[in-house]
């Protein structure tokens, strides 16, 4: 058997090298989450429209905690449904059975984002005590994220359409600028020249007719005052009916003769 | 007719022995310090640019296992073992040895390439998964010391980036490398001149070929693997 010169054989070195290999690769594997044999998993499905740059392998946390992973994603013939919304991509995600009591059928699934260059993972809020756990092979919908790129291009669209409307009516838009700047010139020498003391005082009686015209509204509404208005209001009415027959049947009862116009 | 392949175990037992545990020490050396120079050398560009080093460890991780883990390793490989398969395969031609092993109906391919083959496959994948190891490690203890990184942040950053199939490229890369080492240096030992100077320049050539295909492979892998 060859030696290496100490007693132990060489493929006695070469064996020990050999195991040290399979060992850190077993350890490679398992912390990089491509073997787990002592860790079971349930395995839900989640469906969303728009995955927001979740990629296989991508992480899922449960309250923040990493409990699994993404471990497939498909993209779904156009004619499927869920309720009442389409959807599109069916991710497969695997959650450690630890995790699986704090995910319920009222759980949402939002696409979050980590981090200084925002890698993306799924967060799976816990679910109310009185909702039922979710069961191995569930189906279950996402939220899906905001469209970024979207809100981004519509707000290039009306941002364009400004433009397009400045465009158009440059000259108009130029036109009333130079008014308002008139306009704004006029009334700063107006306030700042020899009119200025006169505005003050208009707008001093301006104040005290406004004053005056508040204390005779709280005076009309005073009870006594409204009682006197009723009153008045029932004499306008009574002289209303005092029409030319009636006058002239009161001087008859009364024996005058007078001629009436 | 040519014979079967033919496999030494016990040749290629001792080419494992050879270039695998006895290139252990240097190649832990080596990269070691190589994942501790990657730290600081990406903490700096780091804080140069994002003013932020948070991601250093993860940088250094994928870039020692997509690249540098397997090509320095094999680079290594190549200037201990490469120059020595040609010198001693070329001594063997100029002293008449080979036409003694064919004399002897010993096919020198499967007794001097097949066994320094398989051992040379066999270290570097082996001196590459030690490598990535130790420099993820001793990266850490920098990473801890230096940057104030805590371990479980530094490793759990490290295997977001990282995944498992970046180890199996990795190691393809390795295998691939560890097959070109041994057969350029026994071309050139086979193709050696005569005199003492020729086994000089065939164990230079060999170690200059197999350092150069080495690079230009890590390419074409890569653009394999990633780029495609």
């Amino acid at each position: 058997m060859p030696s290496n010169g100490k007693g132990l054989p060489k493929e006695f070195w070469v064996g020990i090298l050999f195991c040290l290999v399979v060992v850190l690769l077993i350890i490679f594997g398992w912390v990089m989450g491509a073997i787990g044999p002592l860790q079971s998993h349930s395995r839900f499905y989640v469906l969303y429209n728009f995955a927001g740059g979740i990629e296989v392998g991508s992480p899922v946390r449960v309250s923040g905690v990493k409990v699994g992973k993404v471990s497939k994603i498909e993209f779904l013939p156009e004619t499927a449904e869920t309720n009442q919304d389409r959807v599109t991509l069916k991710l497969t995600i695997d959650v450690s059975n630890k995790a699986v009591p704090s995910v319920r059928q009222d759980s949402r699934f939002y696409v979050n984002m980590a981090g200084i260059i925002g890698e993306k993972y799924i967060e799976i809020s816990p679910g109310s005590s009185n909702s039922p756990v979710v069961q191995n092979g569930a189906v279950l919908r996402g939220v899906d994220p905001p469209r970024i790129d979207q809100l981004l291009s519509q707000g290039y669209g009306v941002f364009g359409r400004i433009m397009d409307f400045m465009d158009e009516n440059e000259k108009t838009l130029t036109e009333f600028l130079g008014g308002m700047k008139e306009l704004i010139a006029d009334a700063n020498k107006l306030l700042k020249g020899r009119e200025r003391q006169k505005l003050i005082t208009l707008i001093d009686n301006l104040n005290a007719v406004t004053s005056d015209m508040h204390d005779l509204s709280s005076k009309i509404k005073n009870p006594e005052t409204q009682k006197f208005y009723d009153q008045i209001y029932e004499l306008v009415d009574r002289a209303h009916k005092i029409d030319k027959p009636v006058i002239k049947q009161f001087l008859q009862e009364e024996g005058i003769r007078a001629r009436i116009f | 007719m040519r014979k079967r392949f033919r496999l030494r175990i016990h040749e290629a037992l001792e080419q494992m022995y050879f270039l695998g545990v006895q290139s252990l020490p240097i190649v832990f050396i080596s990269l070691g310090f190589v994942g501790l120079m990657m730290i600081l050398e990406l903490a700096f560009h780091m804080r140069l640019v994002l003013k932020h080093d948070a991601l250093v460890p993860a940088f250094s991780a994928v870039l020692m296992v997509r690249e540098l883990g397997p090509v320095i390793t094999c680079l290594l490989l190549t200037s201990r073992i490469g120059a020595g398969i040609a010198a001693e395969i070329g001594t063997m031609k100029v002293t008449e040895q080979l036409d003694a092993l064919k004399m002897l109906s010993i096919d020198p391919f499967d007794y001097l390439v097949v066994p320094r083959w398989v051992g040379s496959v066999f270290a570097a994948i082996s001196l590459t998964v030690v490598a990535i190891a130790v420099s993820l490690w001793g990266g850490a203890l920098l990473a801890i010391q230096k940057l104030g990184t805590s371990s479980g942040e530094y490793f759990n950053t490290v295997f977001f980036f990282v995944k498992f199939p970046d180890v199996i490229r990795c190691l393809l890369k390795a295998a691939v490398f560890g097959t070109l080492i041994p057969f350029i240096a026994s071309y050139q030992g086979f193709r050696c001149g005569t005199g003492s100077a020729a086994v000089g320049e065939a164990a230079t050539q060999a170690v200059v070929r197999s350092s150069l295909a080495i690079i230009v492979a890590d390419f074409v892998l890569t653009y394999l693997f990633y780029a495609i």
